[in-house]
């Protein structure tokens, strides 16, 4: 198979799996199965997993959260910059930046329509950033799954307004029960349960620049935006 | 001819004579009037203030091609009123010119019109009109003004909450409640309307802010009415057309101080609209900056407490969510020129490195990070920051099962020593009644919308029961200090929710049927219909029982005021009109904010397919009830609009009522 093919076969795999659903599922939920078939068949990751190191969501931040903000442990601290691996779970909610998504160690949703960003989500929050694909965007799903890549820590701001403190870019996805890789994003035309926007706002900074998207060409540079 | 389309026919008259005239239009006029949308001169009036109360006029002007607006006056009842005329182009051949912080003290019905010159010389026209509320003292000889007012809102709380947790915290016995709610116990009662500007159903920016401006607003905006430069200009959240708050103008005419108190984010909806002038009811970072720039500088904001630590610290802490921008959401404020100057405020700036909480503390706040030293806070304090979480505070149960040394859900790790609304409500009325002018505090209980949005029953029938602990400290504190008006409402009803009856089963059986995979083997499963009809025939028709069959619910309380558990046998059902798609199964969920349609209850295959889109249940436009007690609390009687709130509460505090 060519990599030029790939897409394409992907491409069909993913609209023959979501046809299916809809055919057979017209109700919510999306199941754990299909979206594990829609993936890309690549090896399982469990070799791949042994060289990213464990950051428990819990080990993050020094616990409790002190009067005039959050800390990181020296476990983060000394993780900066390298390759390491979490389990958890994608936050249901609706994110502008389509190379995007919140990651959290306990299942969580935010109705930005509702709330815009006051929010009751974990503290521990983690941005996972993902090579951006045009006209797709990391689906969510509600099995627990694995984010292997390299951890940036420090604040950037992001594109919908947040700020990211812990970000991991990332460079695998997969369900962590058995490791085999998961392609989490999907045609948003597909995505039946996307989570909708809240006010919509436009970034301008006071220095009139915008925070980058993560799209490809400043995916491996992220360190520096 | 029916109104309505007299009024199209109206309409689409004047806009095909502008064509072929191509002169320029006046297309909003503020404050809002039936009179400037649809030619209606009659009451009801869309826009009402007290005598000096300031509002912002405004109007938008769609020009002739390349023509611009070079000024404009504005009349009230033809008189040309006094200051400056600001004109700001918008695009498009449009422009909006505003006249900051009018009032007037004469009492009435007041003509506004709006006079904008083009260049070449024509001339754009309209009129609204607006009403100047009197305040009589005829017939009110002897009684004596309200020194304090109290706003207790339970966000999203509608009739059926209260009912339900009545039903958990005092039970009914043959068909008598065994004892009343706090609230219950209020002498007065009204029920409100609470569309906002732009819709039936409002959200919570203009269903509270109302109770502080005594105006609508649209949903989304707070101490505000709607302009045109959403799109256009960089200071577009923050240039609106103001609405001077209760606060600001209490705290001007009689020196009365401010307190806002909220189990939310402090930027959140409710507690921003007593405090905070803007159309983004997201813009975290403006909005706790506002606080202490305006709120504590012009309506003396005395008491702040809630959770949304996270815009107080500098961007580079970790946690922080100071956002460096005035037009993203959580975005930071700049208001125009003339708006700072008219209202004599700062301008601001976009400041993300800001120490907001060191800053409070440099204007004289003490600083209180949790429950321990808030409690330890001295009576003789006078300046109370409180912030106990990052975002929003967790919610009662979750507080509560900490307390008894249960699990940690929620952010209760991270933040462990949160305290409840009763304990934040008596510190906020120890510190106020310093001030020997009075006060205005907002007290708002936020989850039980939150939940409520969740339909996460448990836990918002327990912060209804935390709201009641907080009525119940504020009508003590009425009664040792007489001259207090005590109002407990909502700002909306939430979900559309009801009790619908009884569990027939014990618990055991429900937690067999709820983890009972059924015939299919398999958990979350639904038809091509949408149905699961194993999972209806198990926790639907073997478990709801209606009328009769409901019977009287039992629970039972431990010392601290919350149910031992809410999974008792045969325990009370809710049913939500407003609902999102979800699983159900009756029994209390292990953790807080998860999806009702995916994350939560899959296993007994009970599937209630939502009439709305999305796993989120929404606010209804059901009105609200409204409980007062204290001085000038029977002025609140009747089916009233939640704008009516304002102008009875503003009249106990500045000319007395019984």
């Amino acid at each position: 198979m060519t990599k030029q093919s790939l897409p394409i076969l992907l491409s069909l795999c993913a609209v023959g799996s979501v046809a299916m659903m809809v055919l057979s599922r017209p109700v919510d939920p999306i199941s754990t199965e299909t979206v594990v078939q829609e993936a890309s068949r690549e090896a399982d990751l469990k070799s791949t997993a042994e060289q990213y190191a464990a950051l428990p969501f819990d080990k993050i931040y020094q616990l409790p959260a002190g009067p005039r903000g959050l800390e990181f442990t020296k476990k983060t601290q000394s993780l900066k910059g390298a390759k390491v691996r979490l389990d958890g779970f994608m936050v249901k909610h609706f994110h502008e930046d389509a190379g995007v998504f919140l990651f959290a160690g306990v299942p969580a949703m935010h109705n930005q329509v509702e709330y815009i960003l006051a929010e009751s989500l974990p503290t521990s929050l983690v941005h996972v950033l993902l090579p951006e694909i045009p006209g797709r965007t990391p689906s969510w799903i509600p099995q627990r799954i694995t984010v292997l890549g390299t951890l940036e820590l420090g604040m950037r701001q992001e594109i919908d307004g947040r700020l990211s403190h812990v970000r991991v870019i990332a460079d695998h996805i997969a369900d962590t029960k058995t490791l085999e890789a998961i392609e989490l994003r999907r045609p948003v035309a597909l995505q039946r349960d996307r989570m909708k926007s809240g006010v919509r706002t436009v970034f301008r900074s006071s220095q009139g620049d915008s925070p980058q998207t993560n799209t490809p060409t400043n995916h491996t540079a992220s360190s520096s935006r | 001819m029916k109104p309505n389309l007299l009024l199209a026919l109206t309409l689409a008259s004047a806009s095909l004579a502008g064509s072929a005239l191509a002169a320029p239009t006046v297309t909003r006029l503020n404050p809002p009037s039936a009179l400037f949308t649809s030619g209606d001169a009659t009451p009801p009036y869309i826009s009402r203030f007290l005598p000096d109360q300031r509002f912002d006029l405004q109007a938008t002007i769609q020009a002739d091609a390349g023509q611009t607006i070079t000024g404009a006056v504005f009349k009230v009842n033809g008189n040309a009123v006094a200051g400056a005329v600001t004109v700001t182009a918008l695009g498009s051949d449009r422009f909006s010119v505003a006249l900051r912080a009018y009032s007037t003290n004469i009492a009435g019905v007041k003509t506004l019109t709006v006079e904008a010159a083009q260049s070449g010389g024509t001339t754009a026209t309209a009129q609204g009109n607006f009403e100047i509320v009197p305040l009589s003292r005829s017939r009110l000889t002897g009684v004596r003004k309200a020194k304090n007012i109290i706003y207790l809102i339970g966000d999203g709380m509608g009739i059926a909450h209260r009912t339900a947790a009545r039903i958990v915290a005092k039970g009914v016995s043959q068909g008598k409640a065994i004892s009343p709610l706090a609230m219950d116990t209020m002498p007065h009662t009204a029920l409100l309307m609470t569309s906002s500007l732009n819709s039936i159903i409002t959200d919570s920016a203009p269903g509270a802010a109302c109770y502080s401006t005594g105006n609508k607003s649209n949903n989304n905006q707070q101490g505000v009415f709607p302009d045109d430069t959403t799109a256009t200009l960089p200071e577009n959240k923050w240039d609106n057309p103001r609405v001077e708050h209760m606060g600001t103008y209490l705290a001007r005419k009689q020196g009365k101080a401010l307190g806002i108190v909220s189990t939310a984010d402090i930027e959140d909806a409710t507690p921003a609209s007593f405090g905070v002038h803007t159309q983004d009811r997201g813009a975290g970072t403006g909005i706790c900056d506002m606080y202490l720039d305006e709120a504590v500088a012009k309506s003396n904001l005395r008491v702040l407490m809630g959770g949304g630590r996270k815009w107080f610290l500098p961007s580079t802490t970790a946690g922080s969510g100071r956002v460096a921008s005035s037009t993203a959401s959580g975005a930071d404020y700049v208001l125009p020129a003339d708006v700072a100057t008219a209202w004599g405020v700062p301008a601001g700036t976009v400041d993300p490195n800001r120490d907001l909480i060191a800053d409070f503390q440099t204007a004289g706040f003490t600083y209180t990070p949790d429950a321990t030293s808030l409690a330890a806070v001295p009576g003789t304090t006078t300046k109370l920051l409180g912030l106990y979480n990052n975002g929003n505070m967790d919610v009662a149960m979750d507080k509560i099962a900490e307390r008894r040394g249960g699990a940690a859900v929620g952010t209760v790790t991270t933040f462990p020593d949160q305290p409840m609304l009763d304990e934040m409500t008596e510190k906020a009325l120890q510190v106020l009644n310093n001030n020997n002018k009075g006060f205005v505090l907002m007290i708002e209980a936020a989850h039980i919308d939150k939940q409520a949005h969740n339909m996460d029953t448990e836990r918002w029938v327990l912060d209804t029961l935390e709201f009641d602990r907080a009525v119940a400290k504020c009508l003590a504190f009425a009664q040792a200090n007489p001259d207090t008006l005590v109002i407990v409402t909502a700002d909306h009803e939430c979900a559309g929710i009801n009790i619908i009856g009884g569990s027939s089963v014990t618990n055991a059986t429900l937690v067999d049927r709820a983890n009972d995979l059924g015939t299919d083997g398999v958990q979350g499963v639904i038809t091509g219909s949408g149905a699961a009809p194993d999972g209806a025939a198990k926790l639907r028709d073997g478990v709801v029982g209606v009328y009769e069959s409901a019977g009287f619910p039992q629970y039972s309380i431990q010392p601290d005021g919350y149910p031992v558990t809410m999974d008792t046998d045969y325990k009370m059902l809710i049913g939500y009109a407003g609902n999102g798609n979800r699983y159900e199964d009756w029994l209390t969920n292990p953790t807080p904010n998860v999806n009702p349609a995916t994350g939560r209850d899959l296993a007994g295959d009970y599937y209630i397919a939502g009439q709305v889109s999305g796993s989120s249940a929404v606010h209804t436009a059901s009105d609200i009830p409204l409980s007062a007690a204290g001085r000038g609390a029977s002025l609140f009687h009747g089916v009233m609009e939640n704008t009516d709130v304002f102008f009875h509460a503003m009249r106990a505090a500045l000319i007395g009522a019984p």
